[in-house]
């Protein structure tokens, strides 16, 4: 027995040994270092540029590391730097060096620096490397067809709930050449990368400049409104400015990242129950009475007004947008339950909605009524909410107009000139 | 509701009359007024016209007639040009009428871009015009007032759809 002991116990010992010399696979933590350089250290502004990511990894097995470009005007990164973009590199064990493309898309003339932003997998913070480089601005910048430049900068956009608050941020960049050069633009909220009358519009503001290569940092504090459904979303920057060489406005548009939002606010107190009409064809220029069924009581009744705006338009689809050719609207008081809203409304475009001069034309519409509420369910700051509703297909037809005078202001006119004449007409 | 623009030489539409433009007369609200901007073609004679609205209310209906009541001068539009010879006192105003109508002050000018012919000159007056063609008379008076001046030259001009044929000098 006692040598049957010794066995076992040399036995356990042997495997035991065994076991220890195998052992389970571990990672021998160890420190990456980056060193970035570029090859040509002189750099237009808008120019694609090669950057040399140079890594020594001393762990035992490749790591993939993402890296965030900013600009900076020193060697150290802070919140005020610029964002260019993002790459992730595979990092192999030893030394290494790969080429990413940067687009210095934004900066000042002279002395910057490119910032690397990285995170190896033995920290918890951020490490930076950067390289010195002279950015010039009169090459590209100095298109007279492209005198305006957006770009994002600070981290990527969050996912977000409804009515949660944060700030946006993006640079502007003016190439007015010796000129005032202004950019109108504004800020919504949006399902693609792409402006549409369906976006939920934060805010209007311009920048503008006499200054060649003129750099502005915007920031905006933005809150998320309850009207937002759940769903992917866009902060888009959309404006335009005059060039005045292409005789036309420059529309561009700046997106963000993609974020979701979650919707967890509850839905509209006021329900339309249907729009009626005294038939389904009307004169354009004659007075008609709309009315309107409405519920008011259900959703977030707690946070919003009786009191409500009814918007009248003429649309060529049941939908709305802003595209729609406004009509009238009136101030309305809405009961708790059923109510029903009647308004007299004269069907001719109205002139004081638009500056454009296009009028009503006969032709097939769905009249919307909108309701616009004052709605606090994001707190004490209200927002507009809407309910729409539409008619079904009606037909405006032609009024009968006579002309019942003619005039002109100057009673002299020459050949190949334009002449002005005044109709004065009345319906009939 | 589209309406045709005519120039009429009276107020009652014809065949002959001058097709102008085809306008539709919109509704806004709050005003009964449009207003269009149309060309005169040069192949229109130069002359007075009324000008004409047709139209129709319905499709293949009654045609309707509203006439303006002022009428419109289709001019031609150039410069007659008018010199003064330096042998008068090239620094008293003279004054230009047309057809007994003042027209322009002769005013000391300088002598450079005058006609090779007219080398004692250095007065220039200019007389834009637009009127009908046809020929004019122009005096050149010492008084801004026909009564009260007297005439140191009087003469013709003669306006085309080309210009002004005319070069004076007083």
């Amino acid at each position: 027995m006692k040598i049957l002991k010794i066995y076992h116990t040399i036995a356990l010992g042997i495997l035991t040994l065994m076991c220890t010399c195998k052992g389970p696979e571990t990672i021998i933590s160890g420190p990456i270092t980056v060193e970035l350089s570029m090859s040509n250290t002189n750099v237009n502004l808008y120019d694609n540029t090669e950057v040399t990511v140079k890594t020594s990894n001393t762990t035992d097995k490749s790591q993939s590391i993402t890296f965030s470009f900013f600009l900076s005007s020193d060697a150290n990164y802070s919140t005020d730097d610029a964002y260019l973009t993002s790459q992730s590199l595979n990092i192999p064990t030893g030394s290494n060096t790969q080429t990413v493309t940067v687009n210095i898309s934004i900066g000042t003339s002279g002395k910057n620096y490119l910032l690397a932003r990285y995170m190896p997998p033995s920290k918890t913070e951020n490490m930076t490397a950067s390289v010195e480089f002279t950015l010039t601005t009169t090459g590209n910048a100095q298109s007279k067809t492209d005198r305006v430049k957006l770009s994002n900068y600070s981290t990527p956009i969050s996912d977000k709930t409804s009515c949660s608050s944060f700030y946006h941020y993006f640079y502007t960049s003016l190439t007015g050449v010796g000129s005032s050069l202004t950019f109108y633009y504004n800020l919504y909220l949006s399902k693609d990368t792409q402006y549409d009358a369906q976006d939920i519009k934060f805010y209007s503001s311009n920048t503008s400049s006499t200054i060649y290569n003129y750099l502005e940092a915007k920031n905006n504090y933005i809150t998320i409104p309850n009207t937002a459904a759940t769903g992917t979303y866009y902060l888009l920057v959309y404006g335009y400015y005059y060039d005045s060489d292409q005789g036309k406005n420059v529309y561009m548009t700046l997106p963000s990242n993609s974020f979701k939002v979650t919707n967890n606010a509850s839905s509209s107190p006021y329900t339309i129950t249907g729009v009626y009409l005294s038939g389904n064809e009307f004169t354009i220029g004659s007075d008609y009475s709309v009315n309107t069924g409405v519920l008011y009581g259900g959703g977030n009744s707690s946070n919003s007004s009786t009191y409500a705006y009814f918007y009248y338009y003429f649309s060529t689809d049941s939908l709305y947008s802003s595209n729609d050719i406004y009509v009238t609207n009136s101030y309305n008081t809405v009961n708790i339950g059923n109510s029903s809203v009647s308004d007299d409304i004269t069907f001719i475009k109205s002139s004081s909605s638009s500056t454009s001069t296009s009028a009503l034309t006969p032709g097939s519409y769905y009249l919307i009524v909108r309701i616009q509420y004052s709605d606090y369910s994001c707190g004490s700051t209200s927002s507009y909410s809407y309910v729409d509703y539409s008619s079904g297909k009606i037909t405006l037809k032609e009024p009968d107009l006579s002309v019942t005078g003619i005039s002109f202001t100057t009673t002299t006119a020459t050949k190949n000139s334009t002449f002005l004449i005044v109709f004065l007409h009345i319906l009939t | 509701m589209s309406v045709n623009i005519y120039l009429s030489t009276d107020n009652t539409f014809s065949i002959s009359d001058y097709y102008l433009d085809q306008y539709s007369l919109y509704f806004y609200t709050g005003t009964n007024t449009n207003s269009d901007d149309v060309t005169i073609p040069s192949s229109i004679p130069s002359g007075t016209y009324y000008v004409l609205a047709r139209y129709q209310k319905n499709t293949g209906g009654e045609y309707y007639v509203t006439s303006s009541t002022q009428q419109v001068m289709i001019g031609t539009t150039g410069t007659c040009v008018f010199y003064r010879n330096t042998s008068n006192s090239i620094y008293t105003y003279k004054y230009l009428f047309i057809n007994d109508e003042y027209k322009d002050d002769l005013y000391y000018y300088s002598s450079s871009g005058v006609p090779s012919n007219c080398t004692s000159i250095n007065s220039i007056t200019t007389y834009k015009f637009t009127t009908i063609p046809g020929t004019y008379t122009y005096k050149i008076m010492s008084q801004n007032s026909l009564t009260q001046g007297t005439v140191l030259k009087t003469g013709s001009i003669t306006i085309t759809d080309n210009g002004c044929v005319f070069q004076d000098i007083d």
